[in-house]
């Protein structure tokens, strides 16, 4: 067993030294599906969070009470719903979109939708309601406000975003189910990884590993100096 | 700017926190409110500063009723005319000099008169030499200077300051008080809220005593000691 693994590491790092065209394709696939798809998220959460961190309304606990439970809704059920509803019987079959990276695009900006919001909302919360009265009592216009209430916050929404890329880059059911893991077509690293690693074939799994948590970790040490910015 | 507040009520859940608030304001000078914590005299600046809404009374400013609901615009051109100043201030993002500068660059003045404007008021509040500095680095006197510097670039026709000079040292005070005298003689309409009585006294043509939500006023009240700590 110590063998296999020690032929598979080697095997490993071979393929990350070769850069392996088949390995490099799918890191490609990952980044950009999980790029467009916290930014496509982050673009929809920005709005409705400054709308609900500008000012005090009823129900505002409720709406931020609803978004944070919906960041506990598990993957795998976004990914069924849209599955069903990207299906060739579903009301969105005829886009032809199932089994391609613009689904799983379309499923991980779902996925990541109420997790941004609820942290860029805290985000701007953190900032705080003296900023906004600063900028206004200054003589700035709602919009001038809203901009000095994002750029003041800027490290920490970031930061949020920084969260969101990771969350998403490291998911693996959900990306399976409307991806269906085609090689050369739909196939990430987390879902490269589980199948390699189903079939026996370690090699390529570690060395995708390898580059997912190297990637995580690049991506948490920038989550730690936006934070400590932030934080300043 | 003449402003009159008519029988303004405002209330925060369970407490009212001004309750039936009659005050005019209409020549150049200095009106200082003291009062106990808790009085109703930052909420009454908040409301004149047009940050918060009162549930019962009117505003008028120049003789016209201040519309809350009305648009964006309408209320902007009257914030623009009135300045609050809290404490502590709250710096923007940028050096000194950037901080001095927004509210003129909100009002969309060019980069160049910005510039004029900044370092003259700067001049007056000792921040020569600070223009570069990052504004989240300064100390607390600093700091209200800055503040201060912000108000005095746009030249507001009411100025509201929320205790300029709590936890400052003398010089800072002392630098403070002098700011305020001068915008008052150049004609501008200032109130302040504090608890230094010494301050009161020294700047005040019109002290006004607030107590549970309600104006008192006379300089009598200055001497009754309801003032808080």
């Amino acid at each position: 067993m110590t063998g296999n693994l020690s032929a598979s590491l080697s095997e490993a790092l071979g393929l990350l030294l070769r850069a392996d065209a088949e390995l490099w394709r799918i890191v490609l696939l990952s980044l950009f599906v999980s790029s467009l798809a916290v930014t496509l998220s982050a673009l929809l959460a920005l709005p409705v969070a400054l709308a609900v961190a500008w000012r005090e309304f009823p129900g505002k606990r409720i709406v931020i009470g609803l978004v944070n439970s919906l960041i506990a809704v598990p993957a795998v059920v976004i990914g069924l719903l849209l599955y069903l509803a990207l299906s060739r019987s579903g009301p969105f079959g005829a886009l032809g979109l199932l089994f391609t990276p613009r689904a799983m695009i379309l499923a991980q900006a779902f996925l990541a939708l109420p997790l941004l919001t609820g942290l860029f909302i805290a985000a701007l919360q953190s900032v705080g309601r003296r900023v906004k009265e600063t900028a206004l009592t200054l003589g700035a216009s709602p919009l001038q406000a809203a901009l000095t209430l994002l750029r003041e916050a800027r490290f920490a929404l970031l930061a949020a975003y920084t969260t969101g890329f990771a969350r998403l880059l490291g998911e693996t059911g959900m990306t399976m189910m409307v991806g269906g893991n085609i090689r050369g077509q739909t196939r990430v690293m987390t879902t490269a990884i589980a199948l390699e690693t189903l079939r026996g074939n370690f090699e390529l799994g570690i060395a995708l590993g390898i580059i997912l948590f190297t990637v995580a970790i690049g991506v948490n040490i920038i989550l730690q100096i936006l934070q400590g910015r932030a934080g300043r | 700017m003449r402003i009159e507040v008519r029988g303004i009520v405002k209330r925060f859940e369970e407490r009212t926190a001004l309750d039936g608030v009659d005050l005019l304001m209409e020549k150049p000078g200095v009106s200082v409110l003291v009062g106990p914590n808790g009085s109703g005299k930052t909420t009454l600046l908040r409301i004149l500063s047009l940050l918060e809404r009162p549930d019962e009374g009117r505003l008028l400013m120049d003789g016209l009723p201040v519309d809350f609901r009305s648009g964006h615009s309408a209320i902007l051109r009257l914030r623009r005319r009135v300045m609050m100043v809290h404490a502590p201030a709250i710096m923007l993002t940028g050096s000194v000099r950037d901080n001095v500068e927004y509210g003129l660059a909100f009002r969309g003045v060019p980069r160049k008169k910005r510039m004029e404007k900044a370092a003259e008021v700067m001049e007056k509040m000792l921040l020569t030499g600070f223009e570069r500095r990052d504004a989240a680095t300064l100390s607390a006197g600093e700091t209200q200077r800055v503040a201060l510097a912000r108000a005095l670039a746009v030249s507001p026709e009411v100025l509201l300051l929320d205790e300029p000079t709590a936890n400052l040292d003398p010089l800072s005070v002392r630098l403070i008080e002098e700011t305020i005298r001068a915008m008052a003689l150049s004609g501008t309409c200032v109130l302040l809220a504090t608890h230094h009585l010494q301050m009161a006294e020294s700047l005040a043509e019109q002290v006004l005593v607030m107590k549970e939500g309600r104006l008192l006023g006379g300089n009598e009240g200055l001497k009754g000691g309801i003032i808080g700590t």
